[in-house]
């Protein structure tokens, strides 16, 4: 892999990362907890 | 407490040397099989330095989980909270505030919400105040990283480094019993309740349930590492990584002036007089995020530091020793972190949420939240119906646990 293809793949996956932390806060925003790790149940568990 | 931290220290030792070997092999490996290249160093230097920073941590986490459940099992736990009754008198609450606390060493979060089994609402308010001030199990990685840093390597006793950690941890426990009396004798004033209390019979401890209770919490920080941690390091890296600096630049050059040293440089004059450096700056604003991030953003920084020593990848471990050095920053990040500033930000989030929603997730709340059904206890002592005194839900499967285990 080229160095340019290489700079274009990390930044595609730095976009996805970042879009998915905003959507995930977003998320947590609306339907506000503790973003798991506390012992809280998940959503299938709600279910 | 003594005993349990000192074998957090020496029973871990060798798992986590283990995790710490094969994380570098596997960053080696990447290395070797890979050109050159931004997706090489995100992958080495961002992915793997952050996650495995914080995942050579698990051993500690599942034995401090394993006997925390031992203790829950044999029936300790209820006696503790009944003995616990006199020396939270002195701060103003009673026993019933124990068991909030006490799962607030697990995590603030259901700490908070088994505040709700405490009738007057001041000792309540003041429990809910007081309960992120706790050290909850998330603090633990940071607590080891920062003993690993004011105390390196072979030169201090094992004793001391246990020493550290509870002092750590008493810090944040008196702590919150100062504040405690400092609310009870000023806007929350107000007597202390009487406590009654069910002592369930001390039993030999479920080997399953305690197994069960620390895989649960050993998945759920893996999940996090694999899921929340490996997202910010991701990020973190690009941040560290870019604006690119001219050819030829250290890569402490390099850290200074990407978008992460820039911010941790327009933060600097304020956490100066506490003893940080920009460095440690990077490190508290990513931890807002997540407790645990702090460990993988020193994994991130510390990683672009060694590669000015040694052009190879320093292995993910290496946060743990080379912040050592700093330990006037670290102190004052201890008592950043043993503080729990960090969790106002829970105690709000519980309370901007809607009723039914927290009633929801009450209900069916996991084995590991133990809330005690104390109203179920007042209306058979007081002959007083149950439905006619504030509503209080029991988690569905504790209730059958319950019955089965006696």
């Amino acid at each position: 892999m080229t160095t340019e293809l290489q700079t274009i793949a990390a930044l595609v996956v730095v976009a996805l990362a970042a879009t998915w932390l905003v959507v995930r806060a977003v998320r947590q925003r609306r339907q506000p907890g503790c973003g798991g790790g506390c012992g809280c149940p998940t959503r299938e568990l709600k279910r | 407490m003594t005993l349990l931290f000192l074998s957090i220290f020496t029973l871990a030792e060798y798992p986590m040397n283990v995790i710490d070997g094969a994380v570098a092999s596997l960053a080696d490996a990447v290395k070797a099989n890979m050109a050159e290249g931004d997706l090489r160093d995100l992958i080495t230097d961002g992915a793997i330095a952050g996650v495995g920073g914080v995942i050579i941590f698990l051993p500690q986490i599942l034995i401090l989980f394993f006997f925390i459940g031992l203790l829950e099992s044999t029936g300790y736990m209820a006696r503790a909270a009944f003995i616990m009754d006199r020396l939270m008198s002195r701060v103003g609450l009673n026993g019933k505030s124990f068991i909030p606390l006490l799962s607030s060493y697990a995590c603030a979060i259901p700490g908070i919400m088994a505040t709700r089994t405490i009738e007057d609402p001041k000792d309540r308010l003041v429990t809910i105040l007081i309960a992120p001030l706790m050290s909850c199990s998330a603090r633990l990685p940071v607590y080891l990283l920062m003993i690993a840093a004011l105390v390196p390597g072979e030169q201090v006793p094992l004793l001391t480094k246990v020493g550290i950690m509870l002092l750590m941890y008493a810090l944040g426990t008196f702590g919150a019993f100062g504040f405690a009396w400092l609310f009870k004798r000023t806007l929350l004033k107000g007597e202390p309740p009487l406590m009654i209390m069910e002592l369930p019979p001390y039993r030999l401890p479920g080997l399953k349930d305690v197994a069960l209770q620390m895989l649960e919490r050993g998945w759920l920080f893996l999940r996090r590492a694999g899921t929340v941690i490996l997202g910010i390091s991701i990020v973190l890296w690009f941040l560290a990584a870019y604006p690119k600096a001219p050819d030829g630049a250290t890569a402490q050059q390099q850290l200074a002036q990407s978008f992460a040293g820039r911010a941790g440089h327009l933060l600097e004059p304020a956490i100066k007089p506490l003893g940080f450096d920009w460095q440690i700056g990077i490190g508290l604003i990513s931890s807002f995020a997540a407790r645990e991030v702090f460990v993988s953003t020193m994994g991130v920084v510390f990683n672009a530091e060694a590669e000015d020593d040694d052009t190879d990848a320093a292995p993910p471990g290496a946060a743990r020793r080379q912040v050592a050095g700093r330990p006037r920053a670290f102190h004052a990040a201890r008592l950043f972190h043993a503080h729990g500033l960090l969790r106002v930000r829970d105690a709000v989030r519980e309370h901007r949420r809607d009723r039914p929603a927290r009633d929801q997730q009450l209900e069916v709340a996991p084995l590991s939240n133990r809330v005690p059904d104390w109203h179920r206890v007042d209306s058979q002592l007081t002959g007083v119906p149950r439905r006619s005194r504030p509503r209080v839900l029991i988690p569905r499967f504790r209730e059958s646990q319950r019955f089965s285990s006696s």
